[in-house]
C-alpha cells in the first residue's frame, strides 16, 4: 500500500483572501494577513473594479443568467457546464482538484490509500459531515452513490458511469471507510472522485427514479440547497446552515456568503449582457466579445478560464461516405482555419484547439502541425483521393457531391456562428458542410441510432482519461469505428500506468494517433466566460472551470 | 394579378399610396426573381476580416458577425420567404376554399361538423397552432410554410362557405340544376366563380399576415438551416449584436415591415375594388 495522505500545509494562492483560512494556526493567521495586506496594497486580482474590495459581507441575493436551460439538478447525470452551474453547488465530492495545480486534495474524504496495481481506492471519510436533510453522511452513502452509477443510474449518467469502468463494489469496513475495488487497473479514478459527475449523494437519492433526481429529488451535501427547479426556465437555491466542510481550495471555512442564488435562462447574449449593464442580473454566462465592451462600461468585468478535456470538436461517424474515407477527414483537419474562428466570432479567452486534448489537461501534448490551416494541402488530398471540383464549386466523385452535415444542439452560444464559418471555410475547398441543428433530446436520439455525418460536441475533464471515455471502441466511441491494435491499446495501457511520466507519454501517442486516422477534427478550446457586476466578488472556478458560488459575496450596504 | 394591375393603375392618380405600395411590391418581386441583378456579394461566403461593419457605399446593409454582406442576405433571402408566403397562402386558399365550398353547398350535418372543426381552429391563435404544426412536420422552409398555411385554413373556410350560401340560391343556379346540370358542374361552373372574389382579396390582405407569421417561425429558428438566409432569421441573428451593430436586425426587419405594409395597401385596395363591383 503507497500512503498518499496529501500534507494540509497551504500553499502559495493566488488571491489575497484565500490565505484566511480559520484551520491554521494563530502564526499562520497573522503571515496570511501580513501577506494580504501586502497583496491588496499591489491591487489583488479582486480589485479589478477600480477600489479594493472590503471584507465579504454575507447576505443577499445573486441573480445570475444561464446561457442555456439546464439538463436538470442531479451533480450524477447532467453534463452540460450550465447544468454543472447549478448541481455542483448542491453537493460535494470526496476528493477536490487544485484549480491552480492540478493536485487532488482532501474534502468529503480526509485521506486515501491506493493500492500499487491501481484496483484499489481505500477512502477516509471526514468526521461530522452532514447531508442538507440532516442525516450523517457515512460510507455507506458513498457505496450507495457509486453503487447507483455503475448500476442503474449509468443509463442515464454516462460521464459517471464512464468514470467508474470497471467497477467491482464498495466495500465499507466501518463506518468512515470505503473501499472502491475495480476489476482492473484505474489510473483515472482518484481524479474523478473530484469531479462534480461522482458526487456523494445521500442513500436514499441513490434509490430514486433517475428522472425525478433530474428534476430536484437530490439531497447532497453542498453549501447551498435546492428551493426550486423549473425546466428550461431556471432554477433557485438557498444557502445550507452549517456547512463546515468546504474543500482547502476554497478561501473561507464555514456557511456561504450569498443567502440565495436564483438562476434563469436566458438565452441571447446581448439581452444577458444588456440585463447585467441594467442591472436585472448580478453575474451571466458566455459573454460573447461583442458583449465584453456593455459588461465592462457598466464598471464589471468578465472573468475567463479555459476548460480542460476535449475541446469543441467534430467527430466523424466513420461508417458513412464521405467520412468512411480517411482522405477526406485529413482534409478536414488542414482545411479549418481554427485562429480565424477564434478571432472572428469568439473572444481573447478562447484558444484554437492544438490537438484532441485542450491545452489545459493533464497529458496534453501539442499536435498543431498536423492542425496548421494549409486549403492548399487540403485540396491536394482531396485531388488525390479522387474527389474532383463540380462545377458548383463543391467536389464530387463518382457523382456524389461532397456534402457532409454537422449535427450540433446550441449548448454554447457561440457553436452555431462558428460552425457557419467553418462551412464557409470548408467551401473554399470544395467541402459542403451542412448545419443541422437538434434539441438535446434529439440529439440523443441520433445519437444512439448513428444517423449523424458529423458530431459536434465537447467534453469538460481534467484528466487525459476523457480521451478513452470519448475515442475507444469499447466506450462512447461517436465515430463507430472498429476495435483497432493503435488508438484502443494505448488508451488502456495509459489507464494502468501509475507512472505519471510514462502515462503522459503514452496520452500523447494516443492524440498523434487520434489524428493520424482523423477520428476527430478540433476547433477551439472552450472557455468559460462570466461577466459579474462591479459589487460582486469572489466567484470561482473549480479545476474543470465550472463554478463555485461558496466564496461568493455581493457588496451590502 | 392583370386584373389587379389594371384596377390600381385606373386609380393610382386618386391614391398615390397605391402606386408606391406597387413599386415596393414589383421591387421585392424583383429580389426574389433575379437577386444577382441587385447584388455582386455572396450571400453565404463572407469576409471576415470586415464583420460587423456599418451600412456604407460598399455595403448598403452593413455586414453581419462573418462579414457577410446584409444586402446580399436580405435579397436572397427574398425568394424563399416569398415563396414560402405564397405556398401557404395557396395552401390555405385551397384547403380553406374546398372546405368552405363543401360545407357551403351541402349544408345540413355535412355543413355543421365541417364548421364547428374550422370553430375548433379558429379558437386556437394562429401562431400558436403553426408552432405546434410544424414541431410535428419537423424544421425546414416548406413546413413552416405548409403550418401556417393551415392555421389560416379556416379564416378562408368562413368567407367561402358565407359567400357558397349567398349565390347557393341564386337564380342562375337554380336556373342551371332545373336545366338538368349536375351537382359538380352546377358548383364549379356557377358557385365557385361568383364566390371566388371576396375569397382572392382576402388572400390578397392575408398575405401580408402570412408573411409575417413566417418570418416569425424563422425568427424561432423553424426556418430554413443557416447559413442559407431568410428574412425572419436574419432578424433573429441580429439580436445578439443588437447593442453593438443597429444595422443587423433593424434593416432586414425594415424591409418586411414595408413589404407587408405595401401587400396590405394593395390587399386593401382590390377588397374595396371588390365591395363596389357588387
Amino acid at each position: 500500500m503507497v500512503r498518499t495522505r496529501p500534507h494540509h500545509t497551504t500553499p502559495a494562492r493566488t488571491t489575497p483572501h484565500r490565505t484566511a483560512s480559520h484551520r491554521a494556526a494563530p502564526a499562520a493567521v497573522a503571515a496570511a494577513l501580513v501577506a494580504a495586506l501586502a497583496l491588496t496594497g499591489c491591487a489583488g486580482p479582486d480589485s479589478a473594479s477600480g477600489a479594493a474590495p472590503a471584507d465579504p459581507t454575507p447576505g443577499g441575493t445573486l441573480r445570475f443568467a444561464l446561457g442555456a436551460p439546464p439538463q436538470g439538478v442531479d451533480p450524477q447525470q447532467v453534463g452540460t457546464n450550465v447544468s454543472i452551474y447549478v448541481a455542483r453547488q448542491l453537493a460535494d465530492s470526496l476528493t477536490d482538484q487544485d484549480p491552480a495545480t492540478g493536485e487532488i486534495e482532501p474534502w468529503l474524504a480526509e485521506s486515501w490509500d491506493v493500492s500499487e496495481d491501481l484496483t484499489r481506492f481505500t477512502f477516509h471519510l471526514r468526521d461530522g459531515v452532514t447531508f442538507s436533510d440532516g442525516s450523517p453522511l457515512t460510507a455507506d452513502d458513498v457505496r450507495a452513490s457509486f453503487d447507483a452509477v455503475a448500476g442503474e443510474l449509468g443509463a442515464t449518467a454516462p460521464l459517471a458511469a464512464s468514470y467508474l469502468a470497471g467497477y467491482e463494489k464498495t466495500e465499507v469496513p466501518d463506518e468512515r471507510t470505503a473501499t472502491v475495488v475495480f476489476d482492473a487497473p484505474n489510473a483515472q479514478f482518484l481524479q474523478a472522485t473530484s469531479t462534480v459527475s461522482l458526487a456523494i449523494l445521500s442513500e436514499q437519492t441513490a434509490q430514486a427514479d433517475p428522472a425525478e433526481r433530474l428534476q430536484g429529488d437530490v439531497v447532497g451535501s453542498g453549501p447551498f440547497v435546492l428551493e426550486s427547479y423549473t425546466q428550461d426556465q431556471g432554477a433557485v437555491i438557498t444557502r445550507r446552515e452549517g456547512y463546515e466542510w468546504a474543500p482547502e481550495s476554497s478561501e473561507h471555512e464555514g456557511d456561504a456568503y450569498l443567502d440565495r442564488i436564483e438562476f434563469s435562462v436566458v438565452p441571447e447574449s446581448g439581452v444577458r449582457a444588456g440585463g447585467l449593464a441594467s442591472d436585472q442580473f448580478d453575474a451571466v454566462g458566455d459573454v460573447l466579445p461583442q458583449d465584453v465592451p456593455q459588461v465592462e462600461g457598466s464598471g464589471g468585468e468578465v472573468l475567463t478560464r479555459a476548460n480542460p478535456g476535449v475541446p469543441f470538436v467534430l467527430q466523424p461517424n466513420v461508417t458513412r461516405p464521405p467520412l468512411d474515407d480517411p482522405e477526406v477527414r485529413r482534409a478536414l483537419l488542414v482545411g479549418i482555419d481554427r485562429q480565424e474562428l477564434v478571432d472572428t466570432v469568439l473572444s481573447d479567452a478562447f484558444r484554437p484547439a492544438t490537438s484532441v486534448l485542450a491545452s489545459t489537461t493533464p497529458g496534453y501534448a501539442d499536435q498543431s502541425d498536423q492542425l496548421a490551416f494549409d486549403p492548399d494541402e487540403a485540396g491536394k488530398i482531396l485531388d488525390d483521393a479522387g474527389w474532383t471540383t463540380g462545377p458548383d464549386g463543391i467536389r464530387v466523385k463518382d457523382g456524389e457531391p461532397l456534402e457532409i452535415e454537422v449535427t450540433y444542439t446550441p449548448v454554447f452560444t457561440g457553436s452555431g456562428a462558428v460552425l457557419e464559418l467553418a462551412a464557409q471555410q470548408l467551401r473554399a475547398i470544395g467541402v459542403d458542410l451542412l448545419l443541422r441543428q437538434l434539441t438535446a433530446a434529439e440529439q440523443t436520439t441520433a445519437q444512439e441510432s448513428g444517423d449523424y455525418d458529423l458530431y459536434y460536441y465537447n467534453v469538460t475533464r481534467a484528466d487525459a482519461d476523457i480521451l478513452r471515455t470519448q475515442f475507444s471502441t469499447a466506450q462512447r466511441n461517436l465515430s463507430l469505428r472498429e476495435p483497432d491494435d493503435a488508438v484502443d491499446p494505448l488508451l488502456d495501457e495509459q489507464l494502468g500506468e501509475a507512472d505519471p511520466a510514462a502515462r503522459d507519454a503514452l496520452v500523447a501517442d494516443a492524440q498523434r494517433e487520434i489524428l493520424d486516422q482523423g477520428l476527430a477534427v478540433p476547433l477551439f478550446e472552450l472557455a468559460q466566460s462570466i461577466g459579474v457586476r462591479g459589487d460582486v466578488h469572489g466567484l470561482a472556478f473549480d479545476a474543470s472551470s465550472r463554478l463555485l458560488f461558496h466564496d461568493a459575496w455581493i457588496e451590502q450596504d | 394579378m392583370t386584373h389587379l394591375l389594371t384596377r390600381v393603375r385606373t386609380r393610382a392618380l386618386a391614391r398615390p399610396a397605391d402606386l408606391v405600395a406597387l413599386a415596393v411590391v414589383a421591387v421585392v418581386l424583383a429580389w426574389a426573381l433575379i437577386p444577382g441583378l441587385f447584388t455582386g456579394y455572396d450571400p453565404v461566403t463572407g469576409v471576415p476580416a470586415d464583420r460587423l461593419r456599418p451600412p456604407d457605399g460598399a455595403h448598403w446593409f452593413g455586414t453581419d458577425h462573418l462579414g457577410r454582406d446584409l444586402f446580399a442576405r436580405t435579397v436572397h433571402g427574398t425568394s424563399l420567404s416569398v415563396r414560402a408566403a405564397l405556398l401557404a397562402i395557396v395552401v390555405a386558399l385551397v384547403a380553406g376554399s374546398g372546405i368552405g365550398l363543401v360545407a357551403g353547398f351541402l349544408g345540413g350535418p355535412v355543413d355543421d361538423a365541417l364548421m364547428r372543426a374550422t370553430d375548433v381552429l379558429l379558437a386556437i391563435p394562429g401562431l400558436l397552432l403553426s408552432l405546434a404544426v410544424v414541431t410535428a412536420l419537423g424544421f425546414g422552409t416548406v413546413k413552416v410554410a405548409v403550418a401556417v398555411g393551415i392555421a389560416s385554413v379556416a379564416t378562408f373556410a368562413r368567407v367561402m362557405r358565407s359567400q357558397v350560401l349567398r349565390v347557393r340560391h341564386a337564380t342562375y343556379v337554380e336556373a342551371a340544376r332545373l336545366a338538368g346540370s349536375g351537382r359538380a358542374a352546377v358548383v364549379l361552373r356557377h358557385v365557385l366563380p361568383n364566390a371566388a372574389g371576396p375569397v382572392l382579396a382576402l388572400a390578397a390582405v392575408e398575405l401580408g399576415a402570412v408573411i409575417l407569421a413566417v418570418s416569425a417561425l424563422s425568427f424561432l429558428g423553424y426556418g430554413a438551416t443557416p447559413p442559407t438566409p431568410e428574412w425572419g432569421s436574419l432578424v433573429a441573428e441580429g439580436r445578439d449584436y443588437l447593442a453593438v451593430a443597429w444595422w443587423y436586425s433593424t434593416l432586414p426587419g425594415l424591409v418586411i415591415a414595408f413589404f407587408v405594409l405595401a401587400i396590405g395597401v394593395l390587399g386593401r385596395t382590390l377588397a374595396r375594388e371588390g365591395r363596389t363591383d357588387r
